[in-house]
């Protein structure tokens, strides 16, 4: 029992992070709008970091750590996955640019 | 050989006339079997051949360690040969033009499991100065690496071959091509397949140009299906002494129109059918058109023939990726090929121009007990013949997956939510920027574009990613299908479908209806009219700049916004709408042949969003019995939140291709200034020729350390390879039986044709086979639109027909989901339906439950 809640709440740490991560990106993605678009860009960043502090809260001690680290697992992967795309590219000859 | 007369020389230049099939030894199986065409009557060019005996002269005297080919080019011919050559040269051009034309003529030719075509030398509008040189090559192209090669992989001893050479009046043929009385590639023996192009038939054999393509009945001679090229080049029939070679671009006017009438393409198929009756076998005819009469060039047995050609043998079983084939009219060139190729994506494998799907691989995901056939069946027609059991042993590599892909596309998924309608407006502007930096060549404007977009790139710039996630739109629709099923099992089949029409917004719909409302801004000027039934080219265009000038503007106003699409848009030698208006011109034609506010997809004629909300009411009501659903409705909320999930990601799934194939324009535009240069340098003497490349192979050439010599031959080899691969569609599975994959029960197939349900409702009328958008312009109002694949470039046809059936696609390619936004039934990937269905056929389409009903056969 205790072992299922450990891997729920792991696995609730890593939609924290996608949720939040999604929260963070949304400056990015609505760069151009941001003069109407910030305060439902804040609420909702907020929303997200309000969602995970009360989970770190009230998992207790004893379960803490899952949280923590199925969010740290999740962006971890997110990094790496920047870097292994890399490789199911075929890097192809550069060419030269023409002369002058 | 007959006691001819006329032979001017023993048995060294002998005429036409006096030849006959039993001659091939002395003359070369080219020649003798024209000798014996021309006994019969056949309309063959008039003209001599030099004997294999004079080659074999020459070939005796060169020193034991000559080089061959050299030796053979630069050989002094005896006094007697060049004096009967001459003699015989006076009387052609005397009587026939001062030109001929000189082409080589094989002991080994046109042998039964060898044609040798394309491989020795052929020579056009041969002045009389030039002739014995032009013999000389003749015989050296018996040494040409290619040859040699080609007669030791037969097994064709060299020692045993020689070299007659034919001098034929020189024909200046206006159109040009070959004819099979068999066809080369499927085997199929009851019908006549000819190829055409404008000017001499070298274009064709050298596979320069797409040609048109004529199917005929051997009974009767009608004409089954044609298929218009698109005849960028051509070989003048005039000789032209700018020395930059003879291929010339066809005017923009003649490209796509067709180069025999039907009368023209029986006569040809006479022609060709002659030639078999006189040899007793399939034959392969060559074929030209001057001054309206017909010459005969070429008759040699049809080579390769289905049960001939040697089966590819690849271990696994593969499925053709649909996304991509439903856009594919032909294989992909090499350099896109080499493009796709950069992304090593497990389980999608390249084979002959093609992509698939490794069903093996993905088999081993699905927790399903599934077999190879029912795997691609699942992949191929998204169905199953029955419901399968779960395999528990596969569940975790399940799981494993569906985790993989959560964490790795979580984050976008959840981006997408708060993003406005146009958030991917954003790559336009990263397009326009790659196009504009001179520091991205083709493959990193791919990389950039495509590939790899950055880690703080807004999601607005990767919209190839929106395309990807937005696969999730197909748990919805299960989702919709199963709850639907549950609550309301009385409820027509078709629900589903109806709840994910009427969504507003979705690009290729709009592109459909502004090309009618162009259409209908271009009928209300004459000049435009004119101009475009005339069937305009570039200059047309300019004139319309000056005559129709607001015309013009909502052209440009148009081209904006969607330039970069166009037909085969995921090819990148297809030229885009933007670079080549023209063709948008012929979408156009296709609008002012038909009345004004025909068709259910026309503006106006249909309201999806009404009719939508009239299917959610129903919904509703049907709910209204259930238990607690009056007070809290939470079933109904629970359909609506499905529909309107799965309609989102439809739509956006169907948007983002829009964008995401602005990167092909980008990617296109560089390799063109890449081409240009090599052009210049004379690295390259054809245009389109670099799609036949590899990168590496440009590289090389752009770098220097490569010239023309290098890349000759193997773009000749690699356009006739495209060519032979085009003519038929690539086989739906590999590695699994054929037939598997598709579901027809024999005693059904006489009257029904089944597919896959795209847009519902049910339609009867009658048929209308269009195989190309741009040409068969015929579709009336309500006919039933029959069509081998759609892409944008057929949306005006949809605003016109009652109902579409598509051999090619899916619930979700842009023939359905289009079709749904019109408001007319479509079923797709009807196998077989173009060839099946003749035009006039009376049909029934059901477009909710995907068939297709043969109500009464077109008249004869």
């Amino acid at each position: 029992m205790r072992m299922a809640a450990w891997a729920a709440l792991f696995f609730a740490g890593g939609f924290l992070a996608i949720r939040l991560l999604a929260a963070m990106y949304a400056f990015l993605d609505l760069f151009g709008r941001l003069r109407s678009a910030w305060p439902g860009l804040l609420a909702r960043l907020a929303t997200w970091i309000l969602v995970a502090g009360a989970m770190l809260v009230f998992a207790g001690p004893g379960f803490r750590s899952a949280v923590v680290l199925g969010a740290a697992s999740l962006l971890v992967w997110y990094l790496a996955a920047f870097a292994l795309r890399h490789l199911l590219v075929r890097r192809m000859p550069r060419l030269l640019p023409p002369p002058g | 050989m007959s006691a001819d007369t006329r032979q001017t020389a023993p048995a060294r230049v002998v005429w036409l006339e006096a030849i006959r099939a039993a001659d091939a030894a002395a003359v070369g199986a080219k020649a003798a079997r024209l000798g014996e065409l021309l006994s019969r009557g056949h309309p063959v060019p008039p003209g001599f051949v030099v004997t294999a005996d004079a080659y074999r002269e020459a070939f005796a005297v060169l020193p034991p360690d000559a080089d061959r080919r050299r030796a053979l080019a630069e050989a002094e011919l005896p006094e007697a040969l060049k004096a009967a050559i001459h003699s015989a040269l006076d009387r052609l051009t005397r009587d026939h033009g001062s030109e001929c034309a000189v082409r080589s003529s094989a002991t080994a030719e046109d042998l039964a499991g060898a044609s040798f075509a394309g491989q020795h030398g052929t020579y056009y509008h041969v002045g009389r100065a030039d002739v014995l040189q032009r013999i000389r090559q003749c015989w050296a192209s018996l040494w040409a690496p290619e040859a040699v090669a080609y007669r030791g992989a037969r097994g064709i001893d060299p020692a045993s071959v020689a070299m007659a050479v034919l001098v034929q009046q020189m024909i200046p043929a206006q159109v040009a091509g070959v004819a099979f009385t068999a066809d080369p590639v499927s085997g199929v023996r009851d019908e006549v397949v000819i190829e055409s192009c404008w000017g001499l038939g070298a274009a064709l054999v050298d596979g320069r140009v797409s040609p048109d393509r004529y199917r005929l009945a051997r009974a009767g001679l009608r004409v089954r299906e044609r298929r218009i090229g698109d005849k960028r080049l051509m070989v003048a029939p005039q000789r032209i002494e700018d020395g930059v070679g003879r291929l010339r671009e066809v005017p923009s006017a003649l490209r796509r129109q067709e180069t025999l009438s039907p009368l023209l393409a029986r006569q040809v198929a006479e022609l060709a059918l002659g030639c078999e009756s006189v040899f007793d076998a399939p034959q392969d005819v060559e074929w030209a058109l001057a001054g309206g009469r017909l010459h005969l060039l070429q008759s040699r047995p049809v080579t390769a023939l289905p049960d001939d050609r040697p089966s590819p043998k690849r271990p696994g079983a593969y499925v053709l990726f649909k996304p991509v084939i439903e856009n594919f009219t032909e294989p992909m060139t090499p350099l896109t090929a080499d493009f796709f190729g950069m992304l090593k994506l497990p389980g999608l494998i390249q084979i002959d121009g093609w992509l698939y799907f490794d069903v093996g691989l993905i088999g081993r995901f699905l927790p399903l007990e599934l077999s190879p056939q029912e795997t691609a069946d699942l992949l191929y027609l998204s169905r199953l013949p029955h419901t399968p059991g779960v395999a528990w042993r596969k569940l975790p590599a399940f799981l494993c997956a569906l985790l993989f892909v959560q964490a790795t596309l979580g984050t976008v998924w959840a981006r997408l939510r708060p993003l406005p309608e146009d958030f991917m407006e954003a790559f336009r502007h990263l397009c326009d920027g790659v196009a504009r930096d001179r520091r991205y060549g083709p493959v990193e404007a791919f990389r950039r574009l495509w590939l790899l977009p950055r880690m703080l790139d807004p999601l607005g710039r990767q919209p190839l990613l929106v395309n990807v996630v937005c696969g999730r739109g197909f748990v919805w629709m299960a989702l919709l299908r199963f709850l639907l099923g549950r609550w309301l099992p009385g409820r027509p089949p078709d629900t589903w479908s109806r709840l994910l029409t009427g969504e507003p917004g979705i690009l290729s719909a709009e592109m459909g209806r502004e090309i009618a409302e162009l259409a209908a801004l271009a009928r209300s000027q004459p000049a435009v009219v004119a101009l475009i039934e005339k069937g305009a080219d570039a200059s047309g265009l300019d004139e319309l700049r000056r005559v129709a000038s607001g015309f013009v503007a909502a052209l440009d106003a148009f081209l904006a916004h969607s330039g970069h699409r166009t037909v085969r848009e995921l090819e990148l030698a297809a030229s885009r709408w933007d670079e080549d208006p023209v063709q948008v011109l012929g979408l156009l034609r296709a609008h002012n042949v038909t009345p004004h506010g025909a068709g259910p997809g026309m503006p106006g004629a249909h309201d999806p969003a009404a009719a939508r909300a009239a299917v959610e009411a129903e919904v509703e009501r049907g709910l209204a019995d259930r238990f607690l659903e009056r007070a809290l409705g939470l079933r109904g909320r629970a359909i609506r939140a499905a529909a309107v999930e799965a309609r989102r990601f439809l739509k956006l799934r169907e948007n983002s291709r829009h964008f995401w194939i602005m990167a092909f324009r980008v990617v296109r535009r560089k390799i063109l200034e890449v081409e240009e240069r090599l052009l210049a340098e004379g690295r390259l003497k054809c245009r389109g020729d670099i799609f036949f490349l590899r990168w590496a192979e440009i590289v090389e050439q752009a770098s220097g350390r490569w010239g023309w010599p290098e890349v000759e031959e193997r773009l000749r080899e690699r356009r006739l390879t495209h060519l032979r691969r085009s003519r038929t569609p690539p086989p739906r599975t590999i590695g699994i039986p054929e037939g598997d994959t598709v579901e027809q029960p024999a005693a059904a197939q006489r009257v029904m044709l089944r597919g896959q349900p795209a847009s519902p409702g049910c339609y009867e009328g009658l048929a209308r086979v269009v195989l190309d958008a741009a040409l068969d312009v015929e579709l009336r109002p309500g006919e039933i639109l029959i069509a081998p694949f759609t892409d944008p470039a057929w949306t005006p046809l949809f605003l016109t027909a009652g109902a579409a059936v598509v051999e090619v696609g899916s619930f979700l390619s842009h023939a359905g989901t289009v079709a749904r936004e019109y408001g007319l039934p479509c079923v797709v990937d009807v196998a077989g339906c173009t060839t099946r269905i003749q035009s006039g056929t009376r049909l029934r389409v059901d477009g909710s439950r995907g068939l297709v009903e043969i109500l009464e056969e077109a008249p004869a």
